[in-house]
């Protein structure tokens, strides 16, 4: 059995067509988690959904990493999302890693 | 009712012609197993075979081929084992009686009635939730991982797990997570979301991590609202029988 560790599970809830300076939202919070080194980071893509006045699909970002490394990150995308939700759970996880 | 889990295997070897009070030993032995509950036994009938007599039974020689060895087997668990050793003891005159270790993996009964469908109702409490990150192409066995892994899910009764696929990620491996047209292979983010008791969650957790090569496993408290189907129909008069 591997150590657990305490970590924060950050979800933000956007469409698919946001953009941000011309590029898909989706695709520059992954590229910012990247560039801040944040341990990972996917995107899912909702069959159906609704929020406010948009009827695209809604997209979940999922990012899992240290509560100080998500604590960092949540003011610099909170910069980035206009329309969407975040939200932030604590977790315990369990990683496995390649045998090199 | 047996379940999943450790558990006691019971084998008698007797003979075809044994009696017991002017009736087959091993019709009696069935009996008696059946009117204590036991969750199911089989007998049957050896080809050939010798006991302590050493004498070889064998259809080979018609004067030998009514004695041959029946061999009566049923599992269940150590209390309802204990409870009928003893008359089995004494019922086995002529025979051998042992006793083994097992392990069940699976009771399944087929019913034969359709499941009542009840009204929804809700239920809420405290349960986890398990989320594993892995990636489309990851293979346990040369099977996707994450089709093992529901597999095992379900082999330990875990009450649910959705397979979710992403459209874009990166993690442990370092490498992007894309859709690519130019190549037939694709490695996009795979998770699997898992929601139960915290005993069942920490069973899952430590099945997954065994085949996990690498990848994420991440466990969180929630709350479970939950929607059941409540037994009150029951108490409703009968309704006219669906055909299944």
């Amino acid at each position: 059995m591997r150590p657990a560790q305490a970590a924060k599970v950050l979800r933000i809830h956007i469409a698919e067509p946001d953009k941000t300076a011309g590029a898909p939202l989706y695709q520059a919070i992954v590229a910012k988690c990247r560039e801040l080194k944040i341990a990972g980071a996917s995107v899912f893509v909702g069959l159906e959904g609704y929020a406010e006045i948009s009827n695209a699909r809604p997209l979940d970002i999922t990012v899992v990493d240290t509560p100080e490394n998500i604590d960092r990150l949540i003011p610099i995308l909170a910069e980035m999302v206009d329309t969407g939700l975040m939200s932030v759970s604590t977790a315990q996880v369990i990683r496995v890693e390649a045998k090199a | 009712m047996l379940n999943q889990g450790p558990a006691k295997k019971v084998t008698i070897y007797v003979n075809e012609d044994a009696q017991y009070h002017k009736q087959a030993l091993h019709d009696s032995l069935l009996t008696f197993l059946l009117h204590k509950g036991v969750s199911g036994a089989t007998a049957t009938r050896a080809f050939a075979g010798f006991g302590v007599h050493q004498m070889l039974h064998t259809p080979k020689v018609e004067a030998l081929a009514e004695h041959l060895p029946i061999r009566i087997e049923f599992v269940d668990t150590p209390e309802k084992v204990e409870e009928v050793l003893p008359t089995l003891y004494e019922m086995v005159s002529d025979g051998l009686i042992e006793v083994q270790d097992t392990n069940v993996i699976k009771n399944a009964r087929k019913s034969s009635k359709p499941e009542p469908k009840f009204p929804h109702e809700r239920k809420d409490g405290p349960a986890k939730l398990l989320r594993v990150f892995i990636g489309e192409a990851d293979k346990w066995h040369d099977e996707p991982l994450y089709e093992a892994i529901v597999k095992r899910l379900r082999m330990l009764e875990v009450s649910g797990a959705t397979v979710f696929r992403g459209i874009l990620g990166y993690g442990a491996k370092g490498h992007e997570h894309k859709k690519s047209f130019l190549h037939l292979s694709r490695d996009l983010p795979v998770l699997v979301s898992v929601i139960d008791s915290a005993e069942k969650i920490e069973a899952a957790r430590s099945a997954i991590e065994d085949m996990l090569e690498d990848g994420l496993i991440v466990i969180s408290d929630v709350e479970i609202v939950r929607l059941v189907r409540s037994p009150k129909i029951l108490e409703e008069p009968d309704a006219p029988s669906t055909s299944r």
